[in-house]
């Protein structure tokens, strides 16, 4: 994909978001009954639902007119099944993201990182016809959910899932909330988790821990992005993956309480020494050495 | 041996480099890395290390030999951002169909985090690197977008590293210099605190 096409669309991008949400936060919380802000806002979702209702091409349409993007094809990564089900969507099963990770292998993290990214790709897909078509598919897919009696809800649910949230979830959104991206990260992270233990821990096993329970995922993610990022060492996350996988193995279930205390520790350790030149053994717990004299 | 530690948090990458030279170069693909990149240099053992009196200074005496195992930083410097706060806040797009001479400055968060996108015509695109009065025309703008972006206990200015970065040292300048959530904000000025303005005498627009 042009980089300079999300370049120049990333401020539209941001500007829709912006324009078509509430958010207390920025509006002010007494505004919510002030029709001043909220009828703009609600005539926005209600064009957003209606391009939904209408169908894959009216929608593809309504977010090119949204983002000023002309017509022709945006090159996202080719889609390795004809068709999704909103289900298959919405949870993609372990087997389904293996299948998207193999396909999309080859793309580059600068852009996987961008929500923009992922919605010009669920453009292309929307025309392609990667998705069940009619507006009432399209509808389950991308806004039923948690609060979908709500307009504002459904609005947030189809932002996430397409793109992530970024202007009201920071840049955790895209690995948390957009499905497809989240999928080729959990992938993209289990196979580097595999290739820098050579092979010590099996992709496979590694994608299990990432898939497992949603939590945990986000707190990972959550951690890596803004709380310990010295955890993004490959090495480091290949250990907390291992750790993770070993409770998964004895006790059936992980969640974010074991991968904040796992990171926890990864994070003390961080300070003192390089996850790169330390031992497996050392890593995943076999040793606890500490430097003799070092008190600082 | 020498280890610099780089992070791009964005794209949840980290690595060390290490070398045995005395001078290290540090390089990354532009493919891996989006938005702000971190870099740690410092010093890290190689081998197992056990240091006896003579090669260290009196103030180690209590406590040696220092022992310290493989992969042990034993040194480390200060966080450098690769870029300025001012490069990180602006990204410079190249707009085919704006007017002649103008610039637009937009808030633009759909990479997750606070930057702004200086739309500027073909023209001035040329002169984005070299000219710093655009970058500062283009600072004023931004910064005018701050108290429209952060309102006053918007958990996003919290958690966004620019704008942490940005208040701290807008705090540092109070009471002469107010934050966006005060009357008295003037972008103009944060703008020219980022990036101070004065005419460099080699400017080729001069004479």
């Amino acid at each position: 994909m042009d980089r300079h096409l999300l370049e120049r669309t990333g401020s539209r991008f941001d500007e829709w978001q912006r324009g078509i949400i509430f958010q207390s936060t920025r509006h002010g919380k007494w505004t919510a009954a002030d029709p001043r802000i909220t009828n703009p806002i609600r005539k926005r979702q209600e064009e957003l639902q209606a391009a939904i209702s209408a169908g894959a091409h009216a929608l593809s349409a309504y977010l090119r007119k949204k983002l000023q993007i002309s017509q022709g094809e945006l090159g996202a990564p080719r889609f390795p099944r004809p068709r999704l089900t909103p289900r298959e969507f919405q949870d993609p099963p372990l087997e389904l993201e293996e299948e998207l990770g193999k396909a999309w292998i080859g793309l580059r993290t600068s852009l996987t990182s961008q929500p923009l990214f992922w919605l010009l790709c669920h453009i292309d897909w929307l025309e392609q016809g990667r998705f069940d078509v009619t507006g009432h598919h399209l509808a389950e897919a991308f806004t039923a959910g948690h609060g979908d009696t709500k307009r504002e809800a459904r609005t947030r649910n189809f932002l996430r899932r397409t793109s992530g949230l970024p202007v009201a979830r920071g840049n955790t959104s895209v690995f948390s909330d957009c499905l497809m991206a989240r999928s080729w990260w959990r992938y993209h992270l289990a196979d580097q988790v595999e290739k820098v233990t050579a092979g010590r821990v099996r992709r496979r096993t590694a994608h299990r821990v990432l898939h497992t329970n949603r939590p945990a995922w986000e707190e990972l993610i959550m951690r890596s992005l803004r709380r310990i990022t010295v955890i993004n060492q490959p090495r480091a996350r290949a250990a907390i993956v291992h750790q993770l996988a070993s409770r998964l193995e004895s006790r059936g279930h992980i969640d974010k309480k074991d991968v904040q205390g796992i990171t926890l520790v990864f994070a003390r350790q961080g300070l003192r020494r390089s996850f790169e030149h330390t031992s497996w053994e050392d890593l995943t717990g076999g040793s606890r050495t500490t430097p003799s004299s070092a008190t600082t | 041996m020498w280890a610099a530690e780089l992070r791009c948090p964005k794209t949840l990458m980290a690595r060390i480099e290490t070398c045995s030279s005395d001078r290290q170069q540090v390089t990354w693909n532009e493919r891996d890395v989006d938005g702000d990149i971190y870099v740690m240099p410092g010093v890290v053992t190689n081998e197992r290390l056990v240091l006896e009196g003579a090669e260290l200074s009196a103030i180690w005496k209590d406590i040696l030999p220092l022992q310290a195992p493989r992969g042990w930083w034993l040194v480390r410097g200060n966080v450098r951002r690769t870029k300025t706060l001012a490069e990180s806040l602006l990204k410079f797009v190249l707009e085919e169909n704006a007017e002649s001479g103008r610039i637009e400055v937009k808030p633009d968060r759909s990479s997750g985090r606070l930057r702004f996108t200086v739309h500027v015509d073909p023209d001035l695109f040329e002169h984005v690197k070299s000219d710093r009065t655009l970058k500062i025309a283009a600072l004023v703008g931004a910064c005018g977008w701050l108290p429209e972006i952060f309102r006053l206990d918007d958990p996003a200015a919290d958690e966004d590293p620019l704008a942490t970065q940005l208040r701290e040292l807008l705090t540092s300048r109070e009471p002469d210099v107010r934050l966006w959530d005060h009357d008295l904000y003037d972008p103009a000025l944060v703008a020219t605190i980022l990036e101070p303005l004065h005419f460099d005498s080699q400017d080729p627009r001069d004479g």
